[in-house]
């Protein structure tokens, strides 16, 4: 016995086993005396709330959802309105963070001026400011009745942005969507490869798909666009992009952007001169230097910091309560209030963003080893 | 072997200590009130006007505050025994599960899942209201009918956004209904513009038209949804601290129904006219030892709140700078629905 605790590798394991058994035991613990307090106060926990109803509205929902739906569709109304805002949000904020921080390092003073500017006035204020900001700035815009209109049947008014929509199922529209994304990038990826014509098969494919799954989506009896009008208070038709929607995009956007252009700026800064030089030095112009030499490379260096800033980005979604919009904690926080069912709902809230979180991990590490350049793979 | 002894013991105390953090046996919220030598009661996290505000120094007004403070006088004699704990409307029934709270006073309606679910016991209402909407004056409408194609702002989360969504559903109405965290967020966006009308429970909606810029340019609809008695809420299990509840509340009305009020308090005590007067002010012994307190806690209750009129009008009535007329809160013989047990 002395002399297996004398033996390094035996004492080594011996204290893992002890320090897993312990974070065991506490967890057992917790829980068990959670429950048996739950059950002297006579609340009743556990699952079965998720199929009452309700009765509480949900303002902005991609799926069908009413005051007699069920606890988990009220969720999972959430869920989706959380990736929605997300994959909207995180998208813009990382194309423009990838504009402005090439701006900063342009040569020009105005440009460079601006991109410092931007990322100085957005990075420092706190974003449920910014989020306040632009949502009073889109409530003192004029009511539906007097709405600003827009080539193109665009509405913008207090209530919302209105703008033509297709009348056709929504999954058809996420296909459709989903075909022409992977026909553009079938085509930008073979381009290197093949000759033009032949890489915009791949385009053309795309568009074929996307068109067959609209039109096999297409609603009975009504027009493909849909045009918003003027009716009582508000826009029928159409489509409507709720205040508290464009608000929580603009504002999470915008803050994003700043983070992403210090990241952007930085995965430029950290590519060695000499390739750059040695890229001139072969004749390369300036925007052929930067697309396949500098762009590339700096991709690479920043993907981990920038996996960070997606999932933090993705968790600032959660600011979508403090405006209104019915985000995942949103609607978890309300049927908390309704359901009483805390535990549970907290455990659901951590479930849900710890699932969208370990995706875009997944995803992005992938990503990250599939492009690493050799030698520098793991 | 001394480290794993030293372990092991780590282990146990502290799975020990984890046993320990078993919240309060139901049957004993007094006594561990007295022996904490202080009451945790609900306090806002906004104002709720009329219900519980918070002035320039920092301190709470309104008639869930006095209710606090009367409960807090009826066991200690003093209402500084207190402890205000600033809850929102998601937090007060898990604060009061968790035993952080002794007793929950802040608008809550006595709501059939509450009462059934959620280990939770109510008193018997001192506060009743109907839901209504307030709208923009420009608007030109009556009733909630002539606002199709409108929004409503709601505070999420509470029973008045069930019955509006329900309200809205049955009657067909094209109104959307768009939810805030609290309640004066819901107020501010509809100030903004943010939306055609607002709901909240009656006295909420005329003390938020009273006291905005311009009251002139908001009109409350005709419409008046469902009545909502408010309760006070405490943990299910300990009758003895519902009956507690129950009686500083029938004291009051106790009070008014035989003319006492905080200033007569004193001339009445000393010359009671009825026995109820007698006992209810502690002149004839045995109102406070069957409740667990001082025979004297109601004449402390009367002496610093008065009677439940003066309740109503310090926080609502001509006292305050709403000036809601009292109507259904008013007792049986004045036109409203509330009443006292009989105190024997």
């Amino acid at each position: 016995m002395i002399r297996m605790i004398g033996n390094r590798r035996y004492r080594n394991a011996a204290l893992q086993l002890v320090f897993v058994a312990f974070i065991i035991t506490i967890v057992i613990v917790g829980v068990t005396t959670t429950r048996h307090n739950l059950q002297v106060q006579g609340v009743s926990m556990g699952w079965d709330f998720l199929h009452y109803s309700t009765g509480s509205t949900i303002s902005f929902s991609l799926i069908d959802y009413d005051i007699n739906s069920t606890f988990a569709r009220a969720l999972l109304v959430g869920f989706v309105n959380t990736i929605f805002l997300g994959v909207i949000s995180v998208s813009l904020a990382v194309i423009l963070g990838t504009i402005i921080g090439t701006a900063r390092l342009s040569k020009h003073k105005l440009v460079n001026l601006m991109g410092a500017t931007y990322v100085q006035v957005f990075r420092n204020i706190p974003l449920i400011l910014q989020a306040f900001f632009w949502y009073s700035l889109i409530a003192h815009l004029p009511s539906p009745r007097s709405a600003i209109a827009l080539p193109g049947s665009i509405y913008i008014a207090n209530r919302g942005i209105s703008f033509p929509w297709l009348n056709v199922e929504p999954w058809h529209v996420v296909l459709a969507a989903a075909f022409l994304v992977a026909g553009i990038i079938l085509t930008v990826s073979s381009l290197r490869r093949t000759a033009r014509s032949t890489a915009l098969v791949w385009l053309a494919a795309g568009l074929i798909c996307a068109a067959v799954a609209l039109a096999m989506g297409r609603l009975d009896g009504l027009p493909l666009v849909d045009l918003p009008r003027a009716k009582g208070l508000r826009f029928v038709g159409g489509a409507t992009m709720v205040p508290e929607l464009s608000a929580a995009i603009v504002a999470i956007s915008l803050f994003g952007a700043a983070y992403v252009a210090e990241i952007v700026r930085a995965g430029f800064l950290a590519i060695p001169t000499g390739l750059t030089e040695a890229a001139y030095a072969l004749g390369l112009r300036n925007w052929d230097t930067f697309w396949r030499i500098r762009l590339p490379l700096m991709i690479r260096k920043i993907l981990p910091t920038m996996t960070n800033q997606i999932i933090w980005l993705m968790k600032a979604t959660t600011i979508g309560i403090a405006i209104g919009f019915s985000d995942y904690f949103g609607v978890i926080a309300n049927s908390i209030n309704h359901s009483g069912q805390t535990l549970t709902l907290i455990f659901l809230l951590i479930i849900g963003f710890w699932a969208i979180n370990m995706s875009i991990a997944f995803v992005m590490n992938a990503i990250n080893r599939s492009i690493a350049l050799p030698g520098h793979k793991k | 072997m001394k480290n794993y002894l030293k372990l092991a013991i780590a282990v146990a105390s502290l799975t020990g200590a984890a046993c320990q953090i078993a919240a309060a046996t139901p049957g004993d919220t007094l006594k561990a009130v007295q022996a904490r030598g202080y009451l945790n009661c609900t306090s806002s996290d906004g104002n709720f006007e009329g219900f519980a505000e918070v002035d320039a120094q920092g301190k709470w007004h309104g008639l869930d505050i006095d209710y606090c403070r009367a409960i807090a006088t009826a066991i200690f004699g003093s209402d500084e025994k207190l402890k205000l704990i600033p809850v929102s409307w998601a937090q007060r029934f898990p604060a009061l599960q968790s035993g952080d709270l002794d007793l929950v006073v802040k608008a809550t309606g006595w709501l059939f899942s509450r009462d059934t679910e959620l280990g939770l016991q109510f008193s018997m209402p001192y506060f009743i209201g109907v839901t209504t909407f307030m709208a923009h004056k420009d608007l030109n409408a009556k009733s909630l009918a002539d606002l199709q194609g409108g929004t409503v702002c709601i505070a999420g989360g509470t029973s008045t956004e069930k019955l509006v969504s329900d309200y809205i559903k049955t009657n067909k109405y094209d109104v959307k209904v768009v939810t805030f965290e609290k309640n004066t967020e819901a107020a501010a966006a509809y100030f903004a513009n943010r939306c055609d009308a607002y709901s909240e429970w009656g006295p909420i909606v005329a003390a938020t038209r009273a006291t905005s810029a311009d009251p002139d340019n908001h009109v409350i609809l005709s419409d008046s949804i469902s009545l909502e008695p408010e309760s006070i809420t405490v943990r299910q299990g300990d009758d003895s601290w519902v009956d507690l509840v129950n009686w500083v509340i029938a004291a009051q009305r106790v009070a008014e129904e035989n003319g006492v009020t905080s200033a007569n308090v004193d001339q009445m005590k000393a010359n009671p006219p009825n026995t109820v007067v007698g006992k209810l002010l502690g002149a004839t012994p045995g109102f406070g030892a069957r409740l667990g307190l001082k025979d004297d806690w109601g004449y402390n209750v009367i002496k610093k709140f008065g009677n439940a009129e003066e309740m109503y009008n310090r926080n609502f009535g001509t006292g305050s700078r709403y000036k809601l007329p009292r109507a259904l809160n008013s007792p049986w013989n004045k036109g409203g629905v509330f009443f006292a047990p009989v105190l024997d």
